[in-house]
């Protein structure tokens, strides 16, 4: 099977998130995804630019460029985010990984209102990983699709 | 961000006119919220029935909108559309907001129940 590959660049800017997820989503609309599963991967890629904007970039001069690599070669897609920020401390994606998605309902005063996006991504995809090196950051996102596969349960 | 506002009683109705409810906007949500507490409303209705897209920033709104009330009131959510109810279903926060399909049976359940609170 001969993969099929999309590579979207944006500045960083937070109003340049939704055209980027539009691309991606588009590249990926095809057989055997699901709308389902195309609103989780636009998810995935706007939590990802977010990161990558606000945490990775936030503070540099805009015109920083994000690239957005998706890769797809049947049954699964790569979606690559890279940044030219400052990188992720370590621990921060394993303790996302940790980290139940479980509210304390009898508690709303104590809701987190922030830091949700890493564990949302590692819900919906199969594996999440994360590599720094001197020039650039870059977020890995895999999931694998099957005719039957359903989306996983929140866990 | 372009909502609309609107007072049933002492139910504050705010329709979010917007598509996409994310780290652009999300901000802009929690501000009409906190202008609208300002007015020293209480219980609030949040439509989101022209909501296509909703991200974790959008949802910390809604979330951060809630605890600002705190006790002495309630925020309440209708008219999910899929995108929407499904990041709610995600993170779980079907348990922590009551919802609604529609508008009107939001209006109808929420206007009595304010209107006791308020007495």
């Amino acid at each position: 099977m001969t993969a099929e590959r999309l590579a979207v660049w944006c500045v960083s800017d937070l109003e340049q998130v939704a055209r980027v997820a539009a691309r991606i989503r588009e590249f990926c609309t095809r057989p055997p995804l699901t709308d389902r599963d195309l609103m989780g991967i636009e998810l995935c890629v706007v939590e990802a630019l977010n990161n990558a904007i606000e945490h990775a970039c936030g503070g540099m001069p805009a015109n920083h460029g994000i690239r957005v690599d998706a890769t797809w070669e049947a049954p699964e897609l790569q979606l690559e985010i890279s940044d030219p920020g400052r990188a992720m401390p370590p621990g921060v994606l394993e303790a996302a990984a940790r980290r139940a998605l479980e509210p304390d309902t009898d508690d709303p005063g104590a809701l987190p209102e922030r830091g949700r996006g890493l564990a949302i991504m590692q819900h919906l995809m199969d594996r999440v990983s994360y590599r720094s090196d001197r020039d650039r950051n870059t977020l890995v996102l895999v999931r694998r699709y099957h005719e039957s596969s359903t989306p996983p349960e929140p866990r | 961000m372009r909502t609309q506002n609107e007072v049933r009683g002492d139910l504050a109705i705010v329709t979010v006119s917007e598509p996409r409810l994310d780290g652009s906007r999300g901000g802009e949500l929690k501000h009409c919220v906190v202008e609208v507490i300002g007015k020293g409303h209480r219980w609030i209705l949040v439509d989101l029935s022209a909501v296509g897209f909703i991200d974790s920033t959008g949802l910390s709104a809604i979330v951060s909108s809630l605890k600002l009330l705190g006790k002495h009131g309630d925020l309440t959510l209708c008219g999910l559309t899929p995108a929407v109810q499904n990041l709610f279903e995600l993170t779980r926060m079907t348990k922590v907001f009551r919802i609604f399909t529609t508008r009107s049976d939001a209006v109808a359940a929420l206007s009595t129940r304010a209107h006791a609170a308020s007495q």
